[in-house]
């Protein structure tokens, strides 16, 4: 009864054995094919890279030699230009590295643009945005409009226009802007230049809440002072959240103006925003502000308490402010708060 | 008599041989679903994602590192130096002193120059009261907690009391970590607007590689076959189990070696269990089970990226501890949560992950176990169940070696951590021989598990530390010299 099951089951074994057999093979042809490529590569990288370097930092034209000739050398090429690309910001580097990949690069990524791999796709999208090969720019275009996206495609693809089509861009791509995770989205943000943000300021307000807040976080991560006025006017947004956050974007820029404008915090309900302008204060010379931060140290918030003691104490002569206060004040909490400011030294 | 042998043989034949083709079936899906994620991944390049890091700073999540530490005086400043070293840009560590009774608290008071501090610690999980806090002079975000012992889940709910960051992550002391593992493990987090709540990363086995300072250098293969064995093993988990199991949300272990959690979830679950010996997978069943009976939609992941290097035990006599272990903890974490046993109301979890755990990785032992001594009994008994003998034989080649030799060579084709081909088949040469001796070896000792937790042994209590050993540690000190 058992026979045929035990002989298909022998078969089967011996298939697979093969199966086994002929695979062992084909990686063992695949890891020495690789040796080679890797080989080759070493040895460009060897033999050329201090011809790269000169071309990159002296004013000569390139020389032929350089341009690769096979496929393991643009992988050569191609990491010399990613350990450039990473580690050193000069524009005349980046400007030649842009010419170079645009005029011998462009074939090579352009095929690995349309492959059948998604893999090999998105390292194309990676490289044209490293090495801005604005050439191929109508092609992802193309890209774009493809049916089937993955979150990684969409997201290199907002990248490249938003670093080649600045124009269009906003009308272009908002809608897909806020399909992003917070991650991704900021992420974008900050790699904006200053002109699309400019653009996205005048259009923040149509967005959904949580997507203003991330824009005004990115203002204060790229600490640009032009959007400075852009925040100082959410401090009379009707949404509490927004005035917590332009506040701490203010804060991160680390500079104010007009001192007046902030005053109004002193008496705000909501603690968090007494907090933040506590932290403010600390870009005012002491005398300037002392008043301010010492209705602070007496606050009801022991947050709030905690910051003024920090940002008086941080202050020039402000230890000695702290330890007049302790002997005058009555505010035991305050006290306290400024004491342990005095004992810790931070 | 003899019929009621015939019977009882052909029943149990049949038996095994059901189950075994099942599981081979299944074991086999799961591997073709893992050639098909890293056919995805397949000539990425990796290096591309990894420039986020530069500017990470700005959307990383801040985090907060446990390392809970009972007499570990030999290794705790080359623990903390380690996780000191780590690329995140906002992170503290958390030391907890479980009431070691050697000179664990005064060579980090000294090495670090701790000092005490005051703070009030809000009791959120439940752990043995705290005697005193100390921060390092040196680093601002360097912790000690002092505290009475409890052992290691009370000193790691100590440590989440006392976390400020709204993650945190646990990590052995004698595993090994790559300077980009906490960046790796969180980005499914952050990629997922923090649906996901934990994450684990691929563990893999350090033994033979010279790492420093989260690099590895130098990669050998290490010489003794029950290494070897289980390199292939962990492979083999990776590739049939992990990759597809997280891709469905189903996953009930993640690393205890090194995994991050989101805080809040794991304080509405009350912390770490006291009292069990897989405190990793009570916690992962755990906030499955709150997601699921508050209807959340969370998941938890799994990173294939290797992470953590860990030291594979190197004798029987501790693999064989190290296997019991696990399985206790195993049965311990499923009894306890039996209810979500084919309970719809649970969803994949209860339909699909707890029977798979009970059946494969919980009986599946006793019943391969009973298949090898089947094999033998029937080859002694003669002719009349020859048959059921050599296809079971069969069966076995195929689940335990062909799986495995597949298993590894998918990680060669899409990893290749140990290149050149002489490595290539001695690996392969080993991968084919797990039929006949560690499979049958884990077997026993899994079922002596299983045994000694009907028995209720008591000898749980001195085995909490098994990961921690100073022995461990002792090499890896002078493997880093």
């Amino acid at each position: 009864m058992l026979k045929i099951p035990i002989e298909i089951l022998i078969i089967g074994i011996c298939a697979i054995s093969l199966v086994i057999v002929i695979l062992s093979m084909y990686l063992v042809l695949k890891g020495a094919r690789n040796h080679i490529v890797s080989r080759k590569k070493k040895k460009y990288i060897q033999n050329k890279q201090d011809i790269w370097y000169r071309y990159f930092n002296d004013d000569i034209p390139l020389p032929s030699e350089l341009i690769p000739n096979n496929n393991s050398e643009i992988k050569a090429v191609e990491e010399i230009f990613l350990a450039y690309v990473e580690n050193i910001s000069s524009p005349i580097i980046k400007k030649k590295i842009r010419e170079f990949s645009n005029q011998y690069l462009r074939r090579y990524y352009l095929n690995l643009l349309l492959h059948r791999r998604w893999s090999l796709r998105m390292n194309a999208l990676y490289r044209i945005v490293s090495f801005e090969i604005d050439s191929l720019v109508d092609e992802c275009k193309k890209y774009a409009k493809r049916a089937k996206l993955s979150s990684e495609e969409r997201f290199q693809l907002l990248i490249i226009h938003s670093m080649f089509d600045e124009d269009s861009f906003i009308n272009e791509f908002v809608d897909l802007l806020l399909m992003l995770s917070e991650y991704e989205y900021k992420k974008l943000l900050v790699s904006f230049n200053a002109e699309i943000l400019e653009k996205l300021t005048l259009q923040i307000d149509e967005f959904p809440e949580e997507y203003q807040y991330y824009f005004i976080d990115v203002l204060g991560i790229k600490r640009n002072f032009s959007f400075l006025t852009f925040l100082e006017n959410n401090l009379s947004h009707d949404n509490t959240e927004i005035r917590i956050r332009s506040l701490k974007a203010i804060n991160e820029m680390g500079m104010i103006t007009d001192l007046d404008r902030y005053k109004v915090f002193l008496d705000s309900p909501v603690w968090e925003e007494r907090l933040m302008l506590a932290k403010l204060l600390g870009a005012f010379p002491l005398e300037q502000v002392y008043p301010y931060l010492e209705e602070l140290l007496q606050d009801e918030n022991w947050w709030v308490r905690s910051q003024s003691a920090r940002t008086i104490g941080n202050s020039k002569n402000g230890k000695s402010r702290l330890e007049m206060f302790i002997a005058t004040a009555q505010d035991q909490y305050a006290i306290e708060m400024a004491q342990e400011v005095l004992v810790r030294g931070y | 008599m003899n019929a009621v042998v015939d019977v009882l043989m052909k029943f149990f034949g049949g038996f095994i041989i059901f189950y075994m083709s099942v599981v081979t079936v299944a074991y086999t899906c799961m591997l073709i679903f893992a050639f098909i994620e890293i056919r995805k991944q397949y000539k990425l390049d990796k290096t591309a994602l990894d420039e986020d890091y530069i500017d990470a700073l700005y959307y990383y999540k801040p985090l907060s590192i446990i390392i809970p530490a009972y007499n570990e005086e030999v290794g705790i400043v080359d623990s903390i130096q380690s996780v000191m070293s780590l690329k995140y840009p906002q992170m503290e560590l958390i030391v907890v002193n479980d009431g070691s009774e050697d000179q664990t608290q005064q060579i980090v008071i000294e090495q670090f120059r701790m000092k005490k501090i005051s703070k009030a610690v809000k009791q959120q999980v439940e752990s043995k009261p705290i005697i005193q806090i100390y921060q390092s002079e040196i680093h601002h975000n360097l912790y000690l907690i002092e505290k009475e012992n409890g052992g290691k889940a009370d000193a790691l709910n100590a440590g989440i009391n006392f976390a400020k960051y709204p993650y945190f992550c646990s990590i052995d002391g004698d595993s090994i970590m790559d300077e980009k593992s906490l960046l790796r493990v969180m980005k499914p987090i952050i990629l997922s607007n923090e649906e996901v709540i934990a994450a684990g990363g691929n563990v893999r086995i350090a033994n033979g590689l010279d790492i420093q300072w989260g690099s590895v250098y130098q990669k050998r293969l290490p010489n003794r076959p029950l290494v070897l064995m289980q390199i292939i093993e962990y492979t083999r988990a990776f590739m049939m189990g992990r990759i597809s199991l997280a891709k469905f949300n189903l996953i009930l272990i993640i690393s205890g070696a090194f995994s991050v959690f989101a805080k809040k979830w794991v304080i509405e679950v009350g912390g770490y269990s006291v009292n069990t010996i897989g405190e990793d997978m009570e916690l992962v069943v755990k906030l499955h089970r709150f997601l699921r009976e508050n209807k959340i939609k969370k998941r938890i992941e799994f990173v294939p990226d290797p992470v953590c290097w860990t030291e594979a035990p190197e004798s029987l006599r501790v693999l064989r501890r190290q296997r019991r272990r696990w399985h206790q903890g195993l049965i311990e974490s499923l009894v306890k949560h039996i209810k979500m046993t084919f309970n719809p109301r649970y969803g994949k979890v209860g339909m699909i992950s707890f029977p798979y755990f009970w059946l494969v990785e919980c009986f599946g032992p006793i019943i391969e176990l009973g298949g090898y001594v089947y094999v033998i009994v029937a080859f002694f008994m003669g002719k009349i169940y020859f048959e059921f003998a050599v296809l079971l034989s069969l069966l076995f080649i195929l689940y335990g070696s062909v799986l495995s030799a597949f298993s590894f060579l998918l990680e060669v084709w899409s990893v290749n951590l140990y290149a050149g081909t002489k490595n290539f088949f001695r690996l392969l040469l080993v991968s084919f021989t797990e039929t006949f001796w560690y499979r049958p070896l884990t077997l026993i000792w899994r079922c002596e598990g299983f045994i000694q937790v009907f028995l209720r042994r008591k000898s749980w209590g001195n085995m909490k530390r098994v990961g921690l050993s100073k022995n461990s540690r002792n090499k890896r000190s002078k493997r880093s010299k």
